[in-house]
């Protein structure tokens, strides 16, 4: 069973609108809601790759028990603290005519200590049945930064394989617990440990710099439709190609699932890059909440550009 | 059609250890009547449900109900609730509770429900908890099986 871990769940909302611009009212011509947040796409999209997973965190409110009642319909499993308040809604708002999106994120409610520590407990009753555990994304208030380093911790003492995909400290801190991948996310963060994120030659220091203590696997993205892997085989620069972009939203969750996939599957390193690229590219081509199939992602392996670098 | 095709997959669920204020707080935030019961192992050990704290609390007055007895009033209740309050859900837990396998029929999973007049109950694999079953869903299975996802269309019939 594979674990996914979302402390800041929220509905996604997304609006497709022509010419969307400030200040104008505007009736949308698609409506699209669906869980979110990031662990809980990983569990959407393994699913949707033929994989079981529980997806653990806090729920709040009607939003909370929306998430819920969705992903339970989807034959996902759940092992949520209940928490009062509200869990956050993320609105996306896509221009039709341009294809840009304009996304407006919330906070999410309080956590308070009690239910971190029923998250915890939570947790360690489901880790002897995992094979992978999945985290990211961004903290609710009340919950510390070293949050993901804590559950790493415990992870890692079961030896199961970890994956976070997260920004800013609550990285820092997990990476300082040695997860077995990596992917930083630089939309939400211009630079990690002074290094600046904006340049080929910086991904590959800093990714060789967190390689060399330990992390087996990190992953940067460059550009839009580029990711840099930083390996035990060396660096590889993955490109998708594709004419058919709807949205880059889930695009991060669709790398990690296919990742968690492939090592499950136990394919190769570079077999594992060209599957959770062909993800991806399936997924920011998909209009609804993930991929269409696991064939539609087989059949496009092909299309997946490697560059060993 | 398999317990595991249908059972509600949510994991919630207290330890043997779970003090039963905690318990009864965990049942009041998921919206529930009931529980199960984990061992350190993960393992469903036993089930504890609202009625099970309450007995806890005021032994003896859940028998005398079915006789038509009254209850003690609600200030007594809470207070003796308070002074069980610290007690693990180990000592008061149905411990022969309802516990479904995955692979156990619908059918035969409605019968035993009705039988022991159960109203929900763990479903394991292996011993480890996978989710929940309750006779609405497996009501809600039926419908689901024999008339779609659609709107529910009854047939005409009868006199």
């Amino acid at each position: 069973m594979i674990v996914t871990i979302t402390p800041n769940p929220a509905m996604d909302e997304g609006y497709t609108t022509r010419e969307f611009r400030p200040g104008r009212w505007f009736h949308a011509s698609d409506v699209n809601r669906s869980p979110g947040g990031r662990g809980i796409n990983v569990s959407i999209i393994l699913k949707q790759l033929g994989y079981d997973s529980v997806a653990m965190g806090f729920l709040a409110g009607h939003t909370g028990s929306y998430i819920r009642d969705d992903l339970l319909a989807r034959g996902i499993s759940t092992n949520f603290v209940n928490i009062k308040g509200e869990n956050r809604t993320n609105t996306f708002i896509r221009d039709e005519s341009s294809g840009i999106e304009t996304a407006l994120t919330d906070v999410g409610p309080k956590v308070y200590q009690d239910a971190q520590k029923r998250f915890f407990w939570n947790l360690e009753r489901v880790l002897p049945r995992a094979t992978a555990v999945q985290m990211g994304g961004s903290l609710p208030p009340g919950v510390p930064q070293d949050f993901f380093k804590e559950a790493i911790d415990m992870a890692k003492r079961k030896n199961i394989p970890i994956y976070i995909d997260s920004f800013g400290p609550p990285l820092d801190f997990a990476i300082e617990a040695l997860p077995t991948v990596v992917k930083i996310d630089h939309r939400f963060m211009n630079t990690i440990r002074n290094i600046s994120l904006s340049a080929l030659d910086h991904l590959v220091d800093i990714s060789k710099k967190i390689f060399d203590e330990g992390v087996d696997w990190i992953v940067t993205s460059y550009f839009n439709r580029s990711n840099l892997f930083c390996t035990t085989k060396g660096f590889f620069l993955a490109e998708i190609k594709t004419d058919r972009l709807f949205t880059f939203r889930s695009a991060n969750d669709a790398l990690i699932a296919g990742m968690i996939v492939a090592r499950e599957e136990r394919m190769g390193i570079e077999d594992t890059v060209r599957f959770a690229m062909s993800c991806v590219r399936r997924t920011i081509e998909c209009p609804e909440k993930g991929l269409p199939s696991r064939e539609a992602v087989e059949s496009s392996i092909g299309s997946v550009a490697l560059y060993k670098i | 059609m398999m317990v595991g095709d249908i059972m509600d997959r949510d994991l919630t669920s207290v330890a043997e250890e779970t003090p039963l204020l905690e318990a009864l707080a965990l049942l009041a935030a998921h919206d529930t009547s009931g529980l199960p019961v984990l061992n350190s192992g993960g393992r469903v050990v036993g089930f504890l449900s609202e009625k099970d704290i309450l007995r806890a609390a005021i032994p003896g007055y859940i028998g005398y109900m079915d006789e038509n007895f009254s209850m003690p009033d609600i200030g007594k209740i809470k207070s003796r609730v308070n002074r069980v309050g610290m007690d693990p859900a180990k000592d008061y837990m149905n411990k022969s509770a309802v516990v479904f396998d995955e692979g156990e029929t619908v059918s035969n999973a409605l019968v035993t429900l009705f039988k022991r007049n159960v109203r929900r109950a763990p479903v394991v694999r292996g011993g480890s908890l996978v989710g929940m079953i309750d006779r609405e869903k497996i009501l809600r299975g039926f419908i689901q099986e024999n008339f779609g996802d659609g709107e529910v269309d009854i047939p005409a019939g009868g006199k």
